[in-house]
């Protein structure tokens, strides 16, 4: 009976692992001085031609409750397969990556695979992550 | 910092340089050009002297803070910046009360320097020296140093740098508070170390990014009232301008960043270039009308450091100190941040006339040896007479000022005093005295270092008899790392 039950819930967990459609996403480097009433916004590319351009989806996570510049969320329905992640902490919650006068981010911002542009953002091929089943992407804003 | 500790410092730093100095890899600063031991800098921690032992008679009324920002730590883990402007910001304080003198020295905690006092090692690239990024650079306040002036506004304290942010500390304390963001959207801008201050508390600056140039007028209670970010192809490196009743007055100098040199590794420094066939460029922009701005071109010259302009509509007069053209100066600087006397130092004064209605350029040279051109505060931006300035008086080949000079830059006379080639002059500041209303009635502040003694002063003059010698010296217990740019703040 107890066997019937795990391969049962076995069973019913199958197709969140193989189609990998969701990950749990471990930010860090947030600005512990801007957490209230910020959000972590993150774009979910899955196509080069798309690269920060037009994102597949996007997903907002309220940073009240991050501490020590640190937080884990969990991205839901992701597509399947390669895909590169742009994202940033809307410090002010007002939707966009701030830009001072000079035109530089005045908000921390990072990509998957910790992809570092050369005076400017990276390439979509720097930033391409497959998720794995139980393993969490980890990003280092800055 | 304990009291043990300091103590050592103080033995180390005050009489036994020579065995450190060796270990340091750095043996020749202690023999041969003994002037330059400050440059050897701290290991990060603080200064203080509760009283500072006086000699002579401070005036009466000269009662203040006097802030100073310089490079005061120069190496870890065996690693030694190679440029002067690389050092980490050390912050001081003299505080003068009464004929009491007490001094205090914090480095400012950057976040370059929280995260390598606590490495142990660089982990960041400096201006001129190549040291791989551990650490990510986001933009230019991951790499400020914030090492090169002060302005207090009220209760906040600024260490300057150029490139970046100002960072704010407690001025009683010296304690770090953190970058400052003059607003939201000048978050991260560059706002350069040498704003100007008009009597009626109005500051005026400037930042230079990619070219452009952002301008800024604060109002004196630390609110911005305007500002703009003009497309001038601003020079890779711009580091001072002067203002006068009507204008804001640049010197563009023909310096271009080569990009591939720096994503190819270099330091910024290094893929500087200098344009000796091109003009430096007079940039003035009317106070009133930022859109409003003419060009007049002149010989390449290479500026740091403006004393003051005035206009009346038509006649613009601006007074500087030309340097070397700026591989030398750099290549100076370099030797001496090896402990080695440079093989050439030297900038002049230099009044620069411009008829706005003919665009006619006319400029007054020297040949004095001076930097960092001081006036009074009372004048800023307002006719101004008297530059003061440290000078070289019969150095010979050794490196550094050690005298102070008053210009008139009305009838060319000067006044000088020198203390001889055991001293070496920093920046003197003008201080007023109160209840005086010329200009130039009041005192000249700043540090000094005496090379036998090992040990730093604070010197104070009567700026309109500096030939006098100085009323009073203020001698440390310890010598402190050559600073660049300071305010006084009277009481």
């Amino acid at each position: 009976m107890k066997k019937a039950l795990l391969t049962a819930a076995l069973f019913a967990l199958l197709p969140l692992s193989s189609h990998a459609a969701d990950i749990t996403l471990e930010v860090e480097g947030l600005d512990a001085s801007r957490t209230t009433g910020a959000a972590l916004l993150v774009g979910i590319y899955t196509e080069a031609g798309q690269w920060l351009n037009n994102a597949a989806s996007g997903q907002r996570f309220a940073l009240d409750a991050a501490v020590g510049g640190k937080v884990t969320v969990v991205l839901k329905n992701l597509p399947e397969g390669q895909l590169a992640l742009s994202l940033f902490q809307d410090a002010n919650g007002n939707g966009k990556l701030d830009m001072n006068a000079m035109g530089m981010p005045t908000e921390p911002y990072g990509f998957s695979n910790n992809a570092i542009g050369q005076y400017g953002p990276p390439k979509f091929e720097q930033a391409v992550v497959t998720p794995a089943a139980g393993v969490p992407v980890k990003v280092r804003l800055n | 910092m304990s009291t043990t500790r300091r103590s050592l410092l103080t033995a180390l730093l005050a009489g036994g340089l020579s065995p450190e100095l060796m270990a340091l890899g750095l043996p020749g600063i202690a023999t041969e050009a003994p002037e330059l031991a400050p440059m050897r800098g701290l290991d990060g921690e603080g200064l203080d002297a509760a009283n500072v032992t006086v000699e002579g008679r401070l005036p009466a009324g000269l009662n203040g803070r006097y802030f100073r920002n310089g490079p005061g730590l120069m190496q870890r883990a065996g690693k030694r910046y190679r440029h002067w402007f690389d050092g980490d910001g050390l912050l001081q304080s003299w505080s003068l009360q009464d004929g009491r003198i007490s001094h205090r020295a914090r480095f400012v905690q950057t976040e370059k320097f929280r995260a390598e006092q606590e490495a142990g090692r660089f982990l960041l690239p400096a201006f001129g020296t190549a040291i791989p990024a551990e650490r990510p650079v986001r933009g230019p306040d991951s790499v400020n140093v914030a090492n090169t002036s002060v302005l207090l506004q009220g209760d906040h304290l600024y260490a300057l740098w150029e490139g970046g942010s100002a960072y704010e500390l407690d001025p009683a304390t010296l304690a770090t508070r953190g970058v400052k963001a003059w607003s939201d959207e000048l978050r991260g801008m560059p706002f350069s170390a040498h704003p100007k201050v008009e009597p009626d508390g109005t500051v005026w600056n400037f930042g230079t990014a990619n070219g452009r140039l952002a301008v800024y007028q604060i109002g004196a209670d630390g609110q911005v009232r305007r500002h703009a970010v003009l497309d001038v192809q601003a020079p890779a490196m711009l580091h001072d301008f002067a203002v006068s009743q009507r204008h804001l007055v640049f010197l563009l100098a023909p310096v271009t960043m080569d990009w591939a040199a720096v994503r190819a590794g270099q330091p910024m420094l290094d893929a500087m270039r200098w344009g000796a066939d091109r003009p430096t460029r007079v940039l003035v922009i009317d106070k009133a009308d930022f859109s409003k701005r003419r060009v007049f071109e002149m010989p390449a010259a290479h500026v740091f450091h403006f004393g003051n302009a005035w206009d009346d509509g038509r006649l613009l007069r601006v007074d500087y100190v030309q340097g070397l053209p700026l591989p030398e100066f750099n290549a100076a600087a370099e030797q001496m941040m090896r402990g080695e006397r440079p093989s050439r130092d030297d900038s002049t004064p230099r009044v620069l006339e411009i008829d706005l209605q003919t665009g006619r350029l006319n400029v007054t040279v020297r040949s004095e040896a001076v930097e960092f051109p001081v006036v009074d505060p009372r004048v800023v931006a307002q006719r101004h007479r008297f530059v003061w300035y440290p000078t070289s008086v019969d150095t010979g080949t050794r490196w550094g000022f050690n005298g102070l000079m008053r210009l008139d830059i009305e009838s060319g006379a000067r006044e000088r005093f020198s203390f001889g080639n055991d001293v070496v002059v920093e920046e003197h500041v003008l201080v007023p005295r109160p209840g005086s209303t010329k200009e130039g009635e009041g005192w000249l502040v700043g540090m000094g270092y005496d090379v036998k003694r090992r040990r730093s002063f604070l010197s104070v003059f009567d700026a309109l008899h500096l030939a006098g010698g100085p009323l009073a010296r203020a001698w440390l217990p310890y010598a402190v790392p050559y600073g660049f740019h300071g305010r006084f703040y009277p009481a």
